[in-house]
């Protein structure tokens, strides 16, 4: 079995438009799920299945919930607003079509279907999608890198929190990568300063007693001892 | 009335290719077609009974829709008009028209109906 090329999710309270777009859908490689009013497309869209819905094949005159409300709520929520909706129109809606791609609709399908139509407007929806996605991940990784370099600076980094990023081919790719080895390089120079700062300390520490010692032993008090001490081992050595 | 006429083969061609050219599927479509049908009719008599042209505007569009894409052009158009009264909610004289849409229906079933055959015999 050959990979889906899409997931269109089919909008349309006829039954003969769900069967005829669902297989033409099937015969251009594509997955589709169907929906028989608005309310029961939102709740496809709204649960865990709908994040794998690309495209939205949309009628517009449906019994519970329209087209018009359908896309309403689409472009209202921030989880579903990229996500390209085509609207199903009989030739004569033209104005309702109008309205729809005002309301934010990507393009319309005329009725009766025609394959190759079909074929290219779902191409280009999903087209503009991918993009959209490429988009979307592109400024989350832009926000990853931002994130790593507000780390460096609290101490905080991880050196595997840009290995998605670092994964790229592109640019913002070896960004990521130029920005790893650096904080790598950083903080292998951190360790070795504080390595040296702590041997310094060691030897200022031997100094400042060796420095102690001498200030003692070098004093007239502590020369007039040791010359009584060598009186007293004079004298009871008998010499 | 000639039921030969009624039907556009030029678009049941293009349905046919929509559907992989499967014969086969194109029956299933028929067949769906002739189920739902009298139903979407008997929605139309009741809207106009009820005073509800948004029901008979849904029920007209469907049927327009249905009648357009197996090439029933007499029948698309008779419930395009069907479909523009209720959406003025002009319910006045549609049961003329409903009856009218009815005839046609049976023409188009009956022309259909014999390219079933035929693709069924395949």
């Amino acid at each position: 079995m050959t990979a889906s090329r899409g997931h269109i999710l089919v909008v349309d309270d006829n039954r003969v438009n769900r069967m005829v777009l669902t297989r033409a859908l099937h015969e251009q490689g594509y997955t589709a799920a169907t929906a028989e009013d608005g309310r029961q497309a939102l709740d496809i869209l709204r649960s865990t299945a709908g994040a794998t819905v690309d495209v939205v094949l949309l009628d517009i005159l449906m019994p519970r919930l329209d087209g018009y409300g359908v896309l309403e709520q689409v472009k209202a929520d921030d989880g579903l607003r990229h996500l390209p909706v085509i609207m199903i129109s009989a030739v004569d809606e033209l104005d309702s079509v109008i309205r729809c791609i005002q309301m934010g609709a990507t393009d319309y399908l005329p009725k009766p279907f025609n394959p190759n139509l079909l074929r290219a407007r779902i191409a280009a929806s999903l087209a503009g999608k991918r993009l959209r996605d490429l988009e979307l991940e592109y400024l989350e990784q832009v926000g990853r890198v931002a994130d790593a370099a507000g780390a460096v600076e609290a101490g905080t980094f991880a050196l595997e929190s840009l290995d998605a990023v670092a994964e790229r081919t592109d640019a913002l790719g070896q960004l990521a990568r130029v920005f790893r080895r650096m904080a790598r390089e950083v903080h292998a120079r951190e360790e070795r300063l504080q390595r040296e700062v702590r041997e310094l300390r060691i030897e200022i520490d031997q100094s400042r007693q060796a420095k102690q010692v001498a200030e003692i032993t070098e004093s007239d008090y502590f020369r007039r001892l040791r010359g009584q001490a060598d009186d007293l081992r004079r004298i009871m050595d008998g010499s | 009335v000639d039921d030969a006429a009624a039907i556009d083969h030029s678009v049941l061609d293009t349905l046919l290719e929509t559907v992989g050219g499967d014969p086969g599927f194109l029956s299933e479509l028929l067949d769906t077609f002739f189920e739902d049908t009298p139903a979407q009719i008997d929605a139309m008599r009741r809207a106009v009974g009820n005073g509800n042209a948004d029901e008979l505007r849904r029920a007209a569009h469907s049927l327009k829709s249905n009648s357009a894409s197996f090439g029933a052009q007499r029948l698309a158009a008779l419930c395009q008009y069907l479909e523009e009264l209720a959406k003025a909610g002009a319910l006045e004289g549609t049961e003329a028209r409903i009856a009218e849409a009815e005839t046609e229906y049976e023409v188009a079933r009956r022309a259909l109906e014999s390219i079933h055959a035929d693709l069924s015999a395949r």
